[in-house]
């Protein structure tokens, strides 16, 4: 029931990356919180922000407010609830979500008392639910003790910034710890606010928050007793929903929207967030990036090249207009740094259009030589961030990391982490395992209409299947930045002694355009090292992988005959099929080949008219004489999209 | 002396518009309520067998302290709890 006529802000909210305690997504509670009316709505997880970034999304896209926030876990146990007010009051959050993190076992907090208080600027404190210190005290009718924790809290984060929270979810003493609540606020002269603690949006969720709470204690909902909450208010509820808790203090709701009102704080982050690369003396990174690239061309281009200086001359200027070039030094230094430890190392995707990517060596390829289009890489009309992804021989990867988190410090660098979800299969294991019920049993086919456990079942798995259940490292996104990473962003520690991860997935950390560095583990390039210096030890102590060149017609022969078996990137059988009837002569049709068997031209139909116009089946014709030149190489089929680039470049002659 | 009945005492209860208790009937006996003391909600065992039970502590015009619960699903009412 939407009510219109008593506002209220929710301030205490947990979602599912409250891992194993919340049951909506961010963007549920943000469309439930919409739909009730509310203006703002603050996200307070357990000790984590990493549900901030979809949560600011859905906020947004739906016209309220986000306020973010958190409920710490301090050492002792007992829980407050933070908003931020500010930009301060962020890089305050982040600072104590790690160091509670950093103090505990991976999936706890315990954070210091006396590192809150040094760090409280910017925040809104709210004395948390049942397991608050002052809420705590009273219910054990320690009245001076409650006092002591209030005055604590007040003292350090300010008589504005410290509001009393009171909640009441119909259970026993709810009524009377409010009161005392109350009684204890007026004579401190603090404000009071009530919160739900909410763990799901709808009181229908019920169910699978006590499923997820199971799933936390490892046992079943039989013996988790009275560790499940014992009704299900804990849903987002209306201010009208709420007022008849607290009829004789209707101020309890309304002042919700004040302490909202102070947290105008936007999660907002600029470009140039890296770590300063050190350049020599009388070089900034632009004029360092030049002087590099310069002293390259003159080695790659013996004879020099109008063509070539014209590009590379273009791609600087675009490149320093997006105040790109500290970056571009930062993933030279790695790639240098691992080539001369003999560990395989190249760039991969659209850098590989780049001319400045090729002469700092990151990319092998020459684009000029195969005509490849830096503005799939960056351009003026494309201000999405760059993407420079190296691929390091797997088995040495580790090393590089190293060395990135030695160049940059520890406390500049972190790894991005990954979510995973519970998915099909854990969900079923975990539902049956809660309910005492065999998988088996749950697996069993029929119809579940007649077997209302089954029916249940099913539905909680389905439910369960998309939420968050693990964070992790993720492999290889690295996080760098020029201030320390834990005032900007919430990091803690990884599964892997003294290595950090950031809070937030890749999907999260391009999201806030914050930029990473992917580190990519390649096999490939691990077999290729391998496989060099077999040659050495049996054929050729000489052999030089790198000094191969790619006209080779055996080679050639072998892949038209489709003998690719183990052969990165043309093993597959669609390459198999493809590679006779398309019969590859050289280093531009292997591209074709590659970029034939990908989803948009295989959706898009266009394998077989190329493969026929290929084998001069069908003639060769352009849609309009102005993409010749463009779509030449593909023979009038724009099967790419570079080719798509070009296209849109010829259109603009 | 306290008296507790584990299942309930099968009771009659007059409600108000909020649907809280103002009149108690134990067996025939007619009993005003004075006041509620406190009440509480339990909505748990869904998976088993759902309790969903309103609680009320209430005294009566009498002095009387009673416990008693409206089982939502089914309607009843029930005295749980006659404090002495």
């Amino acid at each position: 029931m939407t009510d219109w006529t008593t506002p209220y802000v929710e301030l205490h909210c947990h979602s599912a990356y409250s891992l194993c305690d919340g049951a909506s997504l961010p963007d549920e509670l943000v469309d439930r919180a919409a739909d009730l009316g509310m203006q703002a709505l603050a996200l307070t997880d357990h000790d984590t922000l990493s549900g901030a970034v979809p949560f600011v999304r859905a906020a947004e896209a739906r016209g309220i407010h986000p306020i973010l926030g958190t409920e710490v876990t301090m050492v002792g146990g007992s829980h407050l609830t933070l908003l931020v007010r500010d930009a301060s009051g962020w890089q305050n959050l982040c600072q104590l979500i790690s160091h509670g993190q950093a103090r505990a076992p991976k999936g706890e907090a315990a954070l210091p008392w006396d590192t809150l208080a040094e760090h409280t600027g910017g925040l809104i404190c709210l004395t948390g639910c049942r397991r608050g210190p002052v809420a705590a005290a009273i219910q054990r009718l320690d009245m001076g003790r409650a006092e002591r924790a209030a005055r604590w809290l007040r003292d350090r984060f300010g008589q504005d910034h410290t509001v009393i929270e009171v909640q009441h979810h119909l259970h026993p003493g709810d009524g009377l710890l409010a009161r005392h609540l109350l009684d204890l606020a007026a004579h401190l002269r603090l404000t009071a606010v009530a919160t739900n603690n909410v763990h799901y949006a709808r009181r229908e969720q019920q169910p699978l928050h006590d499923v997820l709470t199971a799933i936390r204690l490892r046992t079943s909902l039989d013996a988790a007793g009275s560790r499940l909450r014992a009704n299900s208010e804990y849903y987002l509820k209306s201010g009208g929903r709420l007022r008849p808790l607290f009829a004789d203090h209707p101020e309890l709701l309304t002042n919700t929207l004040r302490v909202a009102e102070q947290c105008g704080y936007r999660l907002a982050y600029g470009l140039q967030d890296l770590p300063r690369f050190p350049t020599p003396p009388g070089y900034d990174a632009d004029g360092y990036l030049a002087r590099l690239c310069a002293d390259a061309l003159r080695c790659r281009y013996p004879g020099g090249s109008e063509r070539a200086c014209r590009q590379l001359a273009y791609e600087l200027r675009v490149i320093a207009e997006a105040q790109l070039s500290n970056y571009f030094l930062i993933v030279w230094d790695i790639v240098r740094e691992a080539r001369s430890r003999g560990i395989r190392c190249q760039g991969r995707g659209s850098a590989a259009g780049s001319l400045v990517a090729y002469l700092l060596d990151i990319s092998p390829i020459d684009p000029l030589a195969h005509d490849l289009v830096f503005e799939r890489f960056l351009s003026h009309e494309r201000p999405a961030l760059p993407d420079i992804d190296l691929d390091i021989a797997a088995d040495r990867r580790e090393e590089v990391i190293q060395y990135v988190f030695r160049t940059y410090g520890e406390a500049h660098a972190a790894m991005a982490c990954t979510f995973s979800t519970f998915g099909k299969r854990a969900a079923l294991r975990d539902v049956a395992r809660v309910l005492d019920l065999t998988s088996e049993h749950l697996l069993t086919p029929g119809d579940h209409a007649d077997d209302p456990t089954r029916a249940l079942a099913a539905e909680l798995c389905r439910q369960l299947e998309a939420l968050p259940r693990h964070l992790g490292q993720h492999n290889g996104g690295m996080l760098l930045t020029r201030a320390p990473l834990a005032t900007r962003v919430p990091v803690e520690p990884a599964a892997m002694p003294g290595r950090v991860v950031v809070q937030w997935d890749k999907t999260m950390l391009e999201e806030v355009g914050l930029v990473k560095i992917d580190l990519l583990g390649l096999r490939m390039l691990s077999a290729l090292t391998e496989a060099e210096a077999l040659v050495r030890a049996t054929a050729d102590p000489a052999f030089d992988l790198d000094r191969l060149t790619l006209d080779d017609p055996q080679i050639y022969q072998m892949i038209a005959a489709a003998d690719t078996i183990g052969v990165f990137q043309v093993e597959s059988r669609a390459q198999a099929q493809v590679l006779p009837k398309l019969k590859p002569a050289c280093f531009a049709d292997l591209m074709v080949a590659i970029s034939l068997i990908r989803p948009g031209p295989l959706q898009g139909e266009m394998v077989h008219p190329y493969l026929r116009r290929r084998m001069g089946i069908e003639p060769v014709t352009y849609a309009h004489p102005r993409l010749k030149r463009a779509l030449a190489e593909t023979l009038g089929s724009s099967c790419s999209r570079s080719r798509c680039s070009r296209w849109r470049g010829t259109w603009r002659v | 002396m306290t008296r507790f009945w584990p299942h309930g005492l099968p009771i009659e209860v007059t409600c108000d518009a909020l649907a809280t208790p103002v009149a108690v009937s134990i067996q025939g006996r007619r009993l005003p309520v004075a006041r509620v003391v406190e009440r509480w909600r339990v909505d748990e065992g869904w998976w088993r067998r759902r309790a969903w039970r309103e609680y009320f502590q209430v005294i009566t015009a009498g002095g009387q302290l009673l416990l008693l619960y409206h089982d939502v699903r089914s309607g009843l009412w029930r005295l749980q709890r006659l404090y002495d």
